[in-house]
């Protein structure tokens, strides 16, 4: 007897986005957590997006998920970054409210039929002739379901780290996840184990604001969801400030006791976002480290500080904290730590998410080596469609590098081991130009609206809007209007198509409203959007030639019966990597480490053979 | 084009077609042992022997107990062999008629015969070589000079592409700074850094430029220099030509206009491939043919950039020479005075005094006083255009890696230019990403079948 469809484990942000999209694809889906208050928890710091994970987000939401709907209606300060740079790499980011942004999930969660939530630890996994059947509770429960999303976070084996003390634990005040990681160990999963950390948490009363540089929102921040309908307010501010020579000295004085400098910590911590002691270690010549103050949330005066990560005994953060400019008093609520944990190298899953050993087993978030709500939630949406589509019997659905953030997220996970927890940067992406916050809808929101996660409304309102958009970037092409009137540094009074104009570099869609009426009346984020267009058009063109050569080798798939084993020619080194990683196109194996140029060159040639339906040759 | 097929074991003539001393005949592949096994009689167990040895054996004729040759055979075991398979080298002897038999007798047992280029294929799909050093192989079975066959062993050594290769490491660590600025945010490149970027920039572009414009050279290389002999009829065109040549290749008449069309013939001086034209003579023609020829000189004179302007001193004024020259601007030229043994010392002399600027070469076709001279400084003139200061072996010879480069060199400078400009940093990321792939593709990073098919089909089978 199934229980249900589709079990999801873990309520953090790959479970609340699975859950969320299976149970709206019209199957019976249960969220199975720890603790149903917690669903919804930011384990560190309240901010969703930044730079490559605004872009996450706003994919997300155009394939009809939830984070930034969520975060739309939680958040209290909303600001885009790099935008002194190209419209590229322009990323959202939000701080959101941690209670309401806990609060608003779950309340979201019960609105959305199918949906069943169900408290407790899942101990067991248990498949039959390598198909998922059932999950066994830490109470002995058993809960059955066609399919299964894992995504269970840091919580495997988590062991948090303060100094030289060591607790098992999820996340800070919860229990860790224990027998899960061996239960699938047994299935045959190969573990590997990573490390992260987070700042201590600070009482707001007690910091000298006064002295800090802060930081407002933005006023015309555009909203990360297409279902937000309201211009945002910013409810709070941060604030800037800076480590000083003391705080350098004391962590120099205290290194030996940082629990990932005297080796009590095995897993690899990433790079981007060091702790202190990493920080101060590497960059000796560096005078200072700037740091954030970011609020907790409005009803409370809880303070994170970003960029203060640290596993120093909890005297020395103190220590540190004094010593950074107007902190001099301040009050520590909670100190920083370093959490470990179990994950599974991302070779054991498809790039649908399903996992190779298991049948209808999806593994989705920080279990797959990646580090940050935004992954975690790209991750979970794309699970939950996809045991979805299984268990339709429909095709797993795949988005490719040259179409989103996520297809990048997915295929590098799916081709790379990792040396540390993955997060998402926007030079991960080649494609970079194409791949724009502004035309995530353009890209994406086809494919919500066929999975039934885009409604109707909203996928005309976006119909029209990208049909005006279009409309106006062809008046722009015909309309004639004198230069001198629109470029005031031109002097004669030659003529040109308002579209060229606006390639100038100098020029803004607003600057040719002295010339043109309809451009005067035309919507300003619509206007931004036909300017962003037009000026990168060339280089589109451009990247549009790489990405057709791209999709030619994406589009060679290697059939699930292509034995690389039995390809002649091929070098040792590149058949162990093709065998386990198991690419599913010439693209995917040519960005294998390990596979050189003529190896693909090999397979190439053996493909072709291969679908061209002659019987292949043994040669083994 | 497709490719052919990487399974199978392969067999050719590896020599050139003819009689000859002895032929050799290569078979590839994983059946390349028990083929060989099959077909040649020795007393050592060739599927025991060890590799890199040489054995004397008999090949078994079509008939039981019948042979068709005795031969050695050389056993090269993978991964040590030229195409990283297992190879077997057969010398026999050189009858192009024994060679086919063999070749049959291998095909029978289950080889197949090699296309153009399989060999060398093959060793480029082991990872053995890469595309740079695979074209190499067939330039340096082309070359016809010393010059452009040292130029080939450098390519086929792999150092041209570690050369490329180290340029495009400097281009990802140039990308990877920008990358860095781009995603971490609201942090602005600072006035040194910029500079320095530039300046790391400016170096890649110095190479890349370095090694775009030593394409012309490399051509020249390749191909060998021209240099039409040009004068006005009867100056003895034909005549240093010949002597030049030092054979009797070109008519040489006492009619003005005789040489009616060019005649060319190659040499080698100073390791290069110097390809002589004898012109016919710049007058008014007087028949159509002649007339063709004339047109035909002028187009020689036009595209040559080094030439030799030969006059006859016993009959043309100072004034005719110097004007003549003086309509052939932006040439290298060598100026020849020829018939000296028909004029006095004093009137030689006059003629060097007078035309001095142009170092003139006094000789005679005649008597040959002087034409050691003239050759030497055609191989003095060709040393100092051939050889820069700077010269090393990474002179680009095919037409391929120059275009690659060049367009590599577009998207860096117009990386450099958006640098000066303040323009945003994902563009310039955009740019060094495009000439990092135009790198790659030279050395054959980024795979194409047709590319492929195309650069193996400039080979001769066996190789
Ligand atoms: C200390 C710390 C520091 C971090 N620092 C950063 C950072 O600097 N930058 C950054 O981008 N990200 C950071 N993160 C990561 C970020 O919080 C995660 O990447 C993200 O939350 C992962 O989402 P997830 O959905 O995969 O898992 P989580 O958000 O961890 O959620 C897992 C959920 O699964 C539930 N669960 C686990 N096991 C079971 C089980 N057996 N049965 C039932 N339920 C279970 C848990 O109760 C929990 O609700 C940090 C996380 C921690 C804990
Ligand atoms: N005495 C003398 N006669 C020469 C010399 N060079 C060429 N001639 C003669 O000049 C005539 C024309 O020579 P040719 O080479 O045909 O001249 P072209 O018309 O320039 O090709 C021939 O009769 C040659 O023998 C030279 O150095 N000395
Ligand atoms: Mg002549």
């Amino acid at each position: 007897m199934r229980d249900y469809d589709i079990i999801v484990i873990g309520g953090g942000h790959a479970g609340i986005e699975a859950t969320a999209a299976s149970a709206r694809m019209g199957l019976s889906t249960a969220l199975i957590t720890g603790e149903l208050a917690k669903i919804g928890e930011m384990s560190c710091n309240p901010a969703i997006g930044g730079v490559g994970k605004g872009q996450l987000v706003r994919e997300i939401d155009a394939l009809g998920g939830v984070m930034g709907y969520i975060t739309d209606n939680t958040g209290i300060h909303f600001r885009t970054l790099n935008k002194s740079k190209g419209p590229a790499v322009w990323s959202s980011r939000a701080q959101a409210d941690r209670k309401l942004y806990r609060e608003f999930s779950q309340h979201l969660l019960s609105e959305i039929p199918n949906l069943s939530l169900v408290e407790g630890m899942v101990k067991e996994i248990v498949a039959l002739d390598g198909k998922f059947d059932h999950v066994i509770m830490m109470d002995g429960r058993t809960i059955a379901s066609s399919a299964c999303v894992l995504a269970s976070g840091t919580f495997l084996n988590g062991l948090i780290h303060i100094g030289e003390k060591q607790t098992p634990a999820g996340r800070v005040g919860e229990p860790p996840s224990l027998h899960l990681s061996e239960s699938l160990q047994k299935l045959g999963f190969q573990v590997g184990r990573l490390k992260t950390g987070t700042p201590p948490r600070l009482d707001g009363s007690t910091i000298d604001f006064d002295r800090l540089e802060r930081q407002p929102g933005d006023d015309d921040f555009k909203p990360f969801s297409l279902l937000t309908n309201n211009r945002l307010t910013n409810r709070a501010f941060c604030y800037v400030t800076y480590t000083s020579k003391q705080t350098q000295e004391i962590v120099e004085r205290n290194l030996h006791r940082s629990a990932m400098f005297s080796g009590n910590i095995k897993g690899i911590g990433p790079r981007y976002c060091p702790s202190i002691e990493d920080k101060i270690h590497r960059f000796r010549d560096k005078e200072r480290h700037q740091l954030f103050l970011e609020p907790e949330g409005l009803d409370t005066n809880e303070i994170y500080i970003n960029g203060l990560s640290t596993s120093l005994p909890e005297d020395v953060q103190l220590d540190v904290l004094h010593s950074i400019t107007g902190l001099d008093d301040v009050v520590m609520n909670r100190p920083g730590y370093a959490i470990e944990y179990d994950f599974f190298p991302a070779f054991q899953i498809k790039p649908s998410l399903e996992t190779r050993l298991v049948e209808h087993l999806y593994f989705a978030g920080q279990i797959n080596g990646t580090s940050g709500y935004e992954e975690a939630g790209a991750q979970g949406l794309m699970a939950g469609i996809n045991a979805a589509l299984r268990l339709k019997g429909d095709e797993p659905f795949y988005l490719d590098r040259s179409q989103a953030y996520i297809g990048v997220l997915i295929d590098d996970l799916v081709t790379k081991v990792p040396t540390e927890p993955y997060r998402m940067f926007t030079s991960r992406a080649e494609y970079r130009l194409a791949l724009r916050e502004d035309n995530a809808a353009d890209r994406l929101i086809k494919y919500g609206k066929r999975f039934g996660l885009i409604n109707d409304d909203i996928y005309n309102t976006y119909l029209a809007k990208r049909q005006m958009i279009d409309a106006e970037k062809q008046r722009l092409g015909r309309t004639m209007a004198l230069i001198s009137q629109i470029d005031s540094s031109a002097a004669n009074g030659d003529k040109c198509s308002l579209g060229v104009l606006l390639k100038r570099p100098a020029i803004r869609y607003q600057d040719m409203r002295a010339a043109d009426e309809v451009c005067r009346e035309f919507p300003a984020d619509c206007a931004k959007q036909v300017e962003i267009e037009i000026k990168y058009e060339g280089y589109l063109d451009k990247q549009q030639r790489e990405i057709d050569r791209f999709k030619q080798f994406e589009s060679k798939v290697i059939p699930d019966d292509f034995d690389v084993r039995k390809v002649n020619g091929l070098k040792a080194e590149a058949v162990g990597v093709l065998h386990r990683f198991r690419p599913v196109s010439l693209g995917q194996a040519s960005r294998l480490a390990g596979v050189t140029f003529a190896d693909i060159t090999v397979l190439m040639i053996h493909l072709k053979r291969h679908t061209s339906g002659s019987v292949s040759r043994e040669t083994l | 084009m497709t490719l052919p097929d990487s399974d199978d074991t392969i067999v050719a003539i590896s020599t050139p077609p003819g009689y000859g001393g002895i032929g050799v005949i290569r078979i590839s592949g994983k059946q390349a042992f028990t083929i060989a096994n099959t077909i040649i009689d020795t007393t050592v167990n060739i599927m025991e022997a060890k590799s890199h040895t040489i054995h004397h054996g008999y090949v078994r004729g079509a008939e039981v107990g019948s042979i068709t040759d005795e031969v050695l055979v050389a056993l090269l075991r993978s991964p040590n062999s030229y195409t990283g398979e297992d190879v077997i080298e057969i010398s026999a002897h050189g009858n192009p008629q024994i060679l086919k038999q063999i070749v049959g007798l291998a095909i029978d047992s289950g080889a197949r015969q090699a296309t153009a280029g399989e060999f060398t294929m093959r060793a480029f799909l082991s990872g053995r070589i890469d595309l740079v050093q695979a074209e190499s192989v067939a330039d340096l079975i082309a070359a016809e000079s010393a010059a452009f066959q040292q130029i080939a062993l450098y390519q086929l050594s792999g150092k041209l592409s570690a050369y490329i290769g180290s340029i495009r490491a400097q281009l990802l660590d140039i990308g990877a700074l920008f990358e860095a600025y781009t995603d971490f945010p609201d942090e602005e490149i600072p006035r040194q850094q910029q500079a320095e970027l530039l300046a790391k920039l400016d170096d890649v572009i110095e190479s890349l430029t370095r090694l775009a414009s030593s394409y012309r050279r490399g051509e020249i290389i390749r191909t060998g220099v021209q240099i039409p002999i040009v004068g006005p009829p009867n100056a003895g065109k034909s005549s240093l030509f010949n002597v030049i040549l030092a054979e009797e290749r070109a008519i040489v008449t006492e009619i003005p206009g005789t040489t009616r069309d060019t005649i060319a013939e190659k040499i080698e001086i100073e390791g290069l491939a110097v390809l002589f034209v004898d012109t016919a003579g710049l007058r008014e023609a007087s028949d159509q043919i002649e007339a063709a020829g004339v047109e035909r000189s002028r187009r020689e004179i036009k595209a040559a950039n080094l030439l030799i302007a030969i006059f006859d001193v016993a009959n043309t004024p100072v004034e005719k020479i110097r004007s003549s020259l003086g309509e052939m601007p932006g040439k290298t030229i060598i100026l020849a005075l020829n018939k000296i043994d028909l004029v006095s010392n004093a009137i030689s002399d006059a003629y060097t005094t007078a035309l001095a600027h142009y170092h003139p070469v006094l000789l005679s076709a005649t008597t040959l006083v002087g034409v050691d001279k003239l050759v030497a400084r055609i191989a003095s003139v060709i040393r100092e255009s051939m050889h820069p200061s700077s010269a090393d072996g990474n002179v680009l010879t095919n037409k391929r890696h120059c275009v690659a480069v060049q367009n590599a060199l577009g998207s860096l400078t117009e990386a450099c230019t958006k640098l000066e400009q303040g323009e945003s940093f994902e563009l310039m990321a955009f740019d060094l990403r495009q000439a990092t792939n135009n790198l790659e593709e030279i050395l054959g990073k980024i795979t194409n079948d047709d590319l492929l098919a195309e650069i193996f089909s400039r080979f001769c089978i066996g190789k």
